[in-house]
């Protein structure tokens, strides 16, 4: 059973990380806390149910569902891709490769883009990103090598106009 | 590993980033890349497609999140702090006095110790049970100022010491008087007692006999045909 200080721990230890992958997908900061917020308090909710050892994955997990449901909801966001629009390449030349990376992943699926976060910035093996996700070790490394593609070929797209 | 070309290239390039080759397989895709140089910018471009981020500081998030449960334990903790240094603060009083204790002050509780108003100040002298007090006696005397005095010689006197028979006479007689002075109330109160009795005779007599005469001048009335005459349901009643 996870205790107060256990709690307080995993707060201080994750809710960063945890704040990190959900803005990287939602982009909105006041949304991401929101989501952050949820997690937490569902591990609270669930607290005689996480193993002390699975907090972090457990977080990710909920901050994943948890943002597949809000965009079902569609509340917030509306993709831009979906709408048909094209999003107009007026990049200031001083960006970073970092920013581009950015504008990047912003075109990927929300599955892909976690997968990708997770893989790139928690260090996750296929695994363990398939447990957290429910998916196959194959299935992450499909859409890892997908998402990876896609950023790989936005990037050589964003040199040639830049 | 199988020999690179154009179609499995991009999949060995990202195995080669994922770190899923081991080294053999690695300097293979690296002299491939030395050997092809058109295929080094799509090489270079999987190495890009990594991201790679610090954690940023996110004001106010901990805060938001954490349960500040560290407000109750410290007003626990201060209680029982507290609890525990009343407890030592109490002991170590008690302890102080047992210290302070010489041989003199036992000394004088032990003479003390009957007396409780002494030991306690707070505490009242109980008064012992059958004596009276002052207050109660002073009351008692100036309800019975005749028997009072005849009462205390009787307790105090002992016939059987007495020996002077002159004395015991005069002690005879002031028991007489005492106990002559006691009937005559009794009797004063009976008398009166009895002339009420006779009183209410009377008076009860006095009635029937009104009564009796009122009866009698009803029934002359009647025999004089004053009234009407009125036909007794029961004839033998009349």
């Amino acid at each position: 059973m996870l205790s107060t200080e256990d709690y307080n721990k995993a707060v201080k230890e994750y809710s960063k990380n945890i704040f990190r992958f959900i803005i990287k997908s939602v982009k909105d900061e006041a949304w991401s806390k929101d989501i952050v917020q949820d997690c937490y308090l569902k591990l609270w909710q669930h607290r005689d149910n996480v193993p002390l050892i699975k907090i972090k994955p457990w977080l990710f997990t909920t901050a994943h569902n948890l943002m597949i449901n809000q965009i079902k909801r569609g509340a917030r966001t509306v993709s831009i891709e979906s709408e048909g629009i094209v999003e107009p390449h007026f990049m200031d030349p001083d960006y970073s490769i970092k920013e581009l990376i950015d504008k990047c992943l912003d075109k990927l699926p929300l599955l892909q883009k976690n997968i990708l976060l997770l893989r790139d910035l928690e260090g996750y093996n296929y695994k363990e990103i398939g447990q957290m996700l429910s998916l196959t070790e194959e299935q992450v490394k499909v859409y890892l090598f997908r998402a990876r593609q896609k950023i790989k070929n936005s990037l050589k797209e964003l040199n040639t106009i830049l | 590993m199988r020999e690179i070309d154009i179609n499995n290239m991009d999949e060995i390039f990202f195995e080669y980033f994922e770190g899923n080759l081991n080294e053999a397989d690695r300097i293979q895709v690296l002299d491939f890349v030395k050997k092809n140089p058109e295929y080094a910018e799509e090489f270079n471009s999987w190495g890009s497609s990594f991201l790679n981020e610090p954690i940023a500081e996110v004001p106010g998030l901990e805060k938001l999140l954490i349960k500040d449960f560290a407000f109750s334990s410290y007003w626990t903790k201060l209680t029982l702090g507290s609890f525990l240094l009343l407890s030592i603060v109490s002991f170590g009083s008690k302890s102080k006095v047992v210290l302070k204790t010489s041989p003199e002050i036992q000394r004088i509780k032990a003479k003390t110790a009957d007396i409780p108003s002494i030991n306690n100040p707070e505490v009242k002298p109980i008064p012992e049970r059958g004596k009276k007090s002052i207050l109660h006696f002073k009351r008692t005397v100036s309800i019975k100022q005749d028997n009072i005095d005849s009462t205390l010689k009787i307790e105090k006197l002992n016939f059987d010491q007495i020996a002077n028979p002159t004395v015991k006479d005069s002690i005879i007689q002031d028991q007489n008087q005492t106990q002559s002075v006691s009937p005559s109330l009794e009797q004063g109160k009976e008398k009166e007692l009895l002339t009420r009795k006779e009183e209410r005779k009377e008076l009860r007599k006095i009635e029937r006999y009104k009564r009796r005469q009122a009866e009698v001048k009803r029934q002359q009335e009647f025999l004089k045909g004053d009234k009407p005459y009125v036909v007794p349901v029961n004839p033998n009643a009349f």
